[in-house]
Order: structure tokens, then C-alpha cells, then sequence
């Protein structure tokens, strides 16, 4: 397993974003895949360490190796997401001079979604970014004629009327923007994974751990 | 364009409570989104592709609004001057000699020259003006050039043709006058024709419109009375 082969010394952190965007099926999905990362990486016998990226940042504590650490991913995990996206990145660098694997899971929606990226790529270490997005969303289910739309991170007040056409706009300039994501982790030398909290995620985490993984699935 | 009611105009101040009605009214469902960033792109390039767009969404306001410009329009009874047939300023030369007694066609001359003119004053649009100018027994302008178009039904239906003879081409002249004090105006002369020689006069005339009423029929009445003094023989 390409993450997990035994290293002397290598540090796993995994940034999750747990911003008041990813609730609902996004939040599922990313803290499954969090929990799958760094129990793979505790299994490998990897120091792990689980950040939690909301209004700042909190993590599960020291990173650490073994499996009986776990239970304070889960607990770290737990509850709903809330507040804004941060543009912070936390050091990942800190705790030793041994290798760095980071690993992002995040939603991304935030207009600022370059410098997050950009700031990451300039941590030591690999990096790869776990990208949850939700097609359903992406279509606009649900909305139709005169809305209101408020977003739930920052509270913006947006009037539409929703119809056919508009949905479709909206669904090509997601997919639009989600390309050009992947697109500018590939440059930056990240390593990318689109993960669709509107389908099971778990085929596609399993080869994206098992084995190169650039790219979308 | 002229308005025959301007008053009514002031009914667009209902636009007023109407859009704010609208805007109190206005209730859209809200919904919590991840995030309206796409939402906002799709509208601004909608609105760039297509401008009309963000009105759109207010149709049924345009529609109420639309209504009401159109309601107020019918009241203002708007009209155009030179659809009303005569022009803007016009003067009636009106032929009151005795002639016009005649009672061919029925039931006279004068009653078919009344009904004329009235028609021709009713024609007119609100601001458009007109003069009465009439021939017998002397030539003198009855009314002189008005807006008020029903101070020249009135007077029009207040005057009788004189006893006397009279030749048109004086009034002509006082008409004439008028007529060249306003540019665009015109005379519509209204006669029996009784006299030949004065109808051709008329015709000649530039910015006079020549309308003849009657027909010709054979005089019956007294036209010479001689007095004698002394009695009547057996």
C-alpha cells in the first residue's frame, strides 16, 4: 500500500475541513475518509495526526502511532461541522525532521481556494487533497422558481429563480471549477482524489490507497 | 401628441403602492446552500448573455406595472393634432345671408351648415383652435380663434342667417387676415354657392377650403313690395 509502506520516521497529518459547507452528506463522507486515512496510516505504523480545520484548527493531540490512538480521531471527528473556512494552514512540518505526508480533505468552497492550495504546497512533505464535492448539489436538487439562497458559511443572501437551464448552468460551472481544482493540485505536484458524497465512497478510497492515485476516478 | 385629460396623468402615482406592495409581498423560500458562489457566477453570466434577464424574475411586477401606464393613457385620451382630420387652427367662414334660409336641402341651408361646422368643431383635437367669421349682415369675426370649443358650439348654434343679402368676399378678407396671422392655419369657407362669381373668388384663394350646402330649387316668396298711399278700389 502506497501510503503505508514502513518507513523509518514519516509523520501522516490529515487536514479536515470541517467548515459549516461540509454539512451534510459532504461531512460524512469526509470524515469517513479521514477515519480511513489515518487508521491505514496507524496500521502502518505511521505517527498520525488528525487536524480539524474549522473557524482555526484543532487536532486529536501529539501525532502518534498505533491503533489505540484511534479513538481520539473519532472523538475529534464527531459533531457537525460549522463556521468558515479557514485560509490558515496549520505547520505541518512540526514534530520531527522525518518525512511529512499531508493529506486534505476538504470541500474547497471558499473563493480562496488557490491560496489554501498554494500555502499547502508550500509545506515540506507530500501533499495530497481529498476533494469531496456533492453532484447532487452540483445539479440543484430541490431548488425550483423564486429562492432565497443563503450560504451557509458566510451568510450571503443570493435571489434566483431556479429552473431548468439555471440548474444546468450551475452544474456545468461547478464541474467547471472542480477541474480546474484538480488541474492546480496536479501542477502544485498534489496528488488529487474527487470524492462524490452523493455516491458510496468507498471503491474509490480503497484504490486511491491501494495504489497511484493522481488524478480523479 | 396632445392629451385631452392630463389630470389623469397623475394616476401614475399609483406605481407607488403598487411596488411597494410588490415589495412587501415578495416572499421567497430560503434555502441554506454550501455555498452561493456558483449560484452568483451563473447569474452574472446570464446577465452579461442576456441583459433582460434580471428582470426577469419581477415580471409580474413589469405587468402590473404596464397595466397601469396603459389604463392611465386611456384616461389622458391621448391624441395626435393632425389626426383629427382639420389641422391645428382653423377659421369658419360662415356664408349667413338670407340665401341660407333656403330649405333645399331640408330641413334648411343654415340647419345643414350648423350640423356642418358642429361636426367640423367636434373633430377637433383639444388644443387645436378655431375662429367664426361671418358675412351678413356685416363682415365680422363672431368669435375670435379658441381653444374653447364649446364657446363655438354655442355661438354657432345661437346665430341665425340675416334677412339681408351679403356678398362673401368682405368676410373673405377678415378671414383671410386671420389666417395669415398663423402659420399652418386655414379657412374652410361654408356657403350655398348662390353666388357664382364669389364661390370662384374663394376657390382661388390659398389656404381657404371651399364646402358648398344646398342645392339649387326655385325661389317662392315675396322678393319686391311696393307701398302706395290711398285706399283699396272695390
Amino acid at each position: 500500500v502506497r501510503l503505508f509502506e514502513a518507513r523509518d520516521d514519516r509523520t501522516v497529518r490529515v487536514l479536515v475541513d470541517a467548515s459549516a459547507s461540509m454539512q451534510g452528506p459532504r461531512w460524512d463522507a469526509a470524515r469517513k475518509a479521514a477515519a480511513a486515512v489515518a487508521w491505514a496510516s496507524r496500521c502502518g505504523l505511521d505517527r498520525v495526526q488528525v487536524v480539524r480545520l474549522g473557524d482555526g484548527w484543532m487536532a486529536d493531540g501529539a501525532p502518534s502511532r498505533g491503533r489505540s490512538g484511534f479513538q481520539r480521531v473519532l472523538q475529534l471527528l464527531g459533531g457537525d461541522p460549522g463556521g468558515a473556512t479557514t485560509t490558515e494552514v496549520p505547520p505541518l512540518s512540526a514534530g520531527g525532521a522525518g518525512e511529512i505526508l499531508w493529506v486534505l480533505v476538504s470541500d474547497l468552497l471558499v473563493p480562496d481556494w488557490e491560496i489554501v492550495l498554494h500555502r499547502l504546497m508550500r509545506q515540506r512533505g507530500e501533499g495530497h487533497v481529498l476533494h469531496v464535492i456533492d453532484r447532487r448539489e452540483w445539479d440543484g436538487i430541490g431548488l425550483q422558481g423564486d429562492l432565497r439562497l443563503v450560504d451557509a458559511e458566510t451568510g450571503t443572501e443570493l435571489d434566483i429563480t431556479a429552473d431548468a437551464r439555471t440548474r444546468a448552468a450551475h452544474r456545468a460551472c461547478c464541474e467547471a471549477w472542480a477541474d480546474d481544482v484538480a488541474a492546480r493540485c496536479l501542477r502544485g505536484g498534489l496528488g488529487y482524489l474527487r470524492l462524490d458524497a452523493a455516491q458510496p465512497i468507498d471503491d474509490p478510497l480503497i484504490a486511491w490507497l491501494e495504489g497511484p492515485s493522481q488524478g480523479t476516478p | 401628441v396632445t392629451l385631452a385629460n392630463p389630470l389623469a396623468l397623475w394616476g401614475l402615482l399609483l406605481a407607488a403602492p403598487i411596488v411597494a406592495l410588490y415589495v412587501l409581498r415578495a416572499t421567497r423560500r430560503r434555502v441554506r446552500v454550501a455555498t452561493t458562489m456558483f449560484w452568483g457566477r451563473v447569474l452574472e453570466q446570464r446577465r452579461r448573455a442576456r441583459p433582460w434577464e434580471r428582470f426577469r424574475q419581477h415580471a409580474s411586477l413589469w405587468w402590473q406595472l404596464l397595466a397601469l401606464l396603459l389604463l392611465v393613457l386611456a384616461l389622458a385620451d391621448p391624441a395626435l393634432p393632425s389626426a383629427r382630420g382639420l389641422g391645428s387652427s382653423v377659421v369658419f367662414l360662415l356664408d349667413t345671408s338670407a340665401s341660407m334660409r333656403a330649405r333645399a336641402p331640408a330641413p334648411s341651408r343654415w340647419e345643414a351648415l350648423q350640423s356642418r361646422v358642429e361636426g367640423h368643431v367636434r373633430a377637433l383635437g383639444p388644443f387645436d383652435e378655431a375662429a367664426i367669421v361671418i358675412s351678413s349682415p356685416a363682415p365680422r369675426v363672431l368669435v375670435p380663434p379658441t381653444q374653447d370649443h364649446e364657446r363655438l358650439i354655442s355661438a354657432l348654434r345661437a346665430l341665425s342667417p340675416s334677412p339681408t343679402e351679403g356678398s362673401l368676399l368682405p368676410a373673405a378678407e377678415t378671414a383671410m387676415a386671420l389666417v395669415a396671422a398663423h402659420a399652418g392655419r386655414v379657412a374652410f369657407v361654408l356657403t350655398d354657392g348662390s353666388d357664382p362669381s364669389t364661390a370662384e373668388a374663394m376657390r382661388a384663394m390659398k389656404g381657404a377650403v371651399l364646402e358648398t350646402l344646398g342645392q339649387d330649387a326655385a325661389n317662392v316668396g315675396i322678393t319686391t313690395l311696393s307701398v302706395r298711399r290711398g285706399g283699396i278700389a272695390d
